[in-house]
């Protein structure tokens, strides 16, 4: 590994201060007092400081740092690793300063040849871009009497969020799309059995049920659902985060989504994403690993940075919505967390335009409630009810809510929504 | 491991200073001497509490001044070997307090290489061995005189001045 040179620029720590000091004293007490039996208690840290002089202390040494991998997912493991070449000095430090949300373990240090490697194990806890480092070094020289302190740079480390557990990419009966592999009500050629029906003039041999054949006495051909694909939007409500760092609700929402798009986009789905709330971003439905990387760019960047903090709250703006950028009999499923009247407003948007949508609701945390406090337990009943008011309101619109906890399994509750869905399309 | 590790280190401080001070001023202490240890294990007491470079100077420096008093006042009491071996303990006591104050400074630091310890431990085995030279030297049956007296203060001091030029650097300090 290439090693780079770096200046140290080494300090008097306090027991160069002290060796003198314990010299310095017995030498004057022993020149006072005429006892020259005392310089005995001067001869040990003089011959110390004479022994390791100013000029033997090194002037720089040879470092690199570096991440095992700059991009990962949340929970993974990756490596840090700091290699070190200080020939001359007596010791080196390291602290790591690690990325919020995330462990670092020290593995332990060897040495090859003249270099010392030190490994440690970062586990990034929640998704983003981090900075990682810096390293900060503290070099120890001239038998502890000096000390220099160097801060080496890491570099960013890009943690993409995990994907929410999809057992299998469910799908509504009724599809629009061609050329997909969710089997539908209609009939074409797809693997899945359909039904028989009596044999027609340029029906093909090979499908010919011979046992049903045989039963009545007459040609019977079998018959396969068409397999077609299936559209998804997902709106992501990313105005307000609360709950827990790691567990939060926009976590929650970015987990959802990032196993969603995987789940649909493996079967060749068309998969497209509004997010709203803080400005208004969309991608239009499309299918590929292409839209994949643009979909999880696009959720990378949905955690507001300070910049657009300060800039001061940013309207809903989904009436802004291209009204082409929803397929017709397109499912789209709003991931949000419940917390005002957003949510509400984009529903009856998506029901204006024809789309029944899935509301998925991500919050799990509620308002700590100070022992004793009878305001914030009236505030938080208030909040309580102002909730289930709001999804009352949805239930009323003919919306379905489903609660998601970030651990359970989505596949179950969206058959069960999805299979309840209106149809989306223009009115 | 890391509060027993801080204890240790903060134990090594109190029991290094209680050596020093256990050697240097027994078996028959005057007041002064006394008054002084009592001060002076005070003060390693608060330094291995604190762990603060100025307590440990001052710990440091009261301890050293004891041994110095005792070595003074008790002239007749005070043998060679027990002024060495003072001096040594002494050395100790200022590695126990850097290193308590140290992994104080240090936070979450871990130590990734150190250099060998025989290289570490011979300076130290070299000025104890100076020490004792020096000490065995002293206690020669010779005839004092002014020159000969004069000769070695004069000698402690050059090496005071010495040992003050090796280090001497235009940087700041910590």
């Amino acid at each position: 590994m290439d090693l780079d040179p770096i200046r140290l620029d080494f300090v008097p720590t306090a027991r160069l201060r002290r060796l003198a000091m314990v010299a310095g004293l017995a030498v004057a007490l022993a020149v006072v007092t005429s006892h020259g039996e005392l310089l005995v208690v001067a001869v040990v840290p003089l011959v110390l400081l004479v022994g390791v002089p100013r000029s033997g202390v090194p002037t720089g040494a040879e470092v690199s740092v570096a991440l095992s991998t700059a991009r990962c997912v949340e929970g993974d493991e990756v490596e840090l690793v700091l290699t070190v070449r200080a020939d001359g000095c007596d010791r080196v430090q390291a602290e790591p300063v690690a990325p919020p949300w995330s462990e670092l373990t020290y593995l332990g240090a060897s040495r090859e040849g003249h270099e010392t490697v030190a490994r440690w194990t970062l586990v990034p806890g929640r998704w983003g871009r981090h900075r990682v480092g810096p390293v900060r070094l503290r070099v120890h020289a001239g038998g502890g009497a000096y000390l220099a302190r160097a801060s080496l740079e890491v570099g960013d480390l890009v943690v993409y969020p995990a994907a929410a557990a999809l057992a299998r990419a469910v799908a509504p009966i009724e599809l629009a799309a061609p050329l997909g592999e969710h089997p539908s009500r209609s009939v074409g050629s797809g693997v899945e059995f359909a039904g028989v029906r009596p044999y027609a003039q340029g029906d093909r041999q090979r499908d010919v049920d011979w046992r049903v054949s045989a039963r009545h006495g007459d040609l019977f051909v079998r018959q396969y659902a068409a397999e077609r694909a299936f559209d998804l939007v997902l709106v992501l409500d990313t105005e307000l985060d609360a709950g827990e760092p790691g567990r939060s609700s926009l976590d929650l929402t970015v987990r959802a989504a990032t196993g969603l798009v995987q789940t649909y986009l493996r079967s060749h789905d068309r998969v497209g994403l509004v997010t709203f709330g803080g400005p208004l971003r969309w991608l239009t439905p499309a299918t590929g690993p292409r839209q994949l990387y643009r979909v999880t760019e696009a959720l990378m960047s949905v955690r507001p940075d300070p910049s657009e903090l300060d800039a001061g709250s940013v309207g809903y703006g989904l009436d802004h919505l291209p009204r082409g950028l929803l397929p017709r009999r397109a499912f789209v499923a709003l991931l949000t967390p419940l917390l005002d009247d957003g949510p509400l407003d984009a529903v009856r948007l998506m029901l204006e335009r024809g789309f029944t949508p899935l509301v998925i609701d991500v919050l799990t945390a509620s308002p700590a409630v100070p022992p004793k406090s009878k305001d914030a337990a009236l505030a938080v009943r208030t909040w309580r009810m102002q909730r289930e008011a709001l999804t009352l309101e949805l239930g009323n619109l003919g919306v379905a809510v489903l609660d998601w906890d970030g651990a359970a399994e989505l596949t179950g509750g969206l058959v069960h929504a999805m299979r309840a869905a209106r149809p989306g399309g223009r009115p | 491991m890391t509060v027993l590790r801080t204890l240790l280190q903060r134990a090594a401080v109190i029991g290094t200073g209680l050596a020093v001070l256990a050697v240097a001023a027994l078996p028959d202490p005057s007041r002064p001497v006394l008054v002084a240890a009592a001060l002076a294990l005070s003060a390693c007491v608060a330094a291995a509490a604190i762990r603060r470079p100025l307590a440990g100077t001052v710990a440091l420096a009261a301890t050293t001044v004891t041994v110095l008093l005792a070595g003074a006042l008790d002239a007749s009491s005070v043998r060679p070997a027990q002024v060495v071996l003072a001096a040594g303990l002494l050395m100790a006591l200022l590695a126990a307090l850097a290193a308590a104050e140290e992994a104080r400074a240090a936070g979450g630091a871990v130590t990734v290489t150190r250099s060998p310890w025989p290289q570490r431990l011979a300076p130290v085995l070299v000025a104890m061995t100076a020490g004792a030279i020096v000490a065995v030297t002293g206690a020669q049956d010779v005839v004092p005189s002014v020159p000969l007296v004069l000769a070695g203060l004069t000698a402690a001091v050059a090496a005071l001045v010495v040992a003050a030029s090796a280090h001497r650097t235009g940087r700041r300090r910590e």
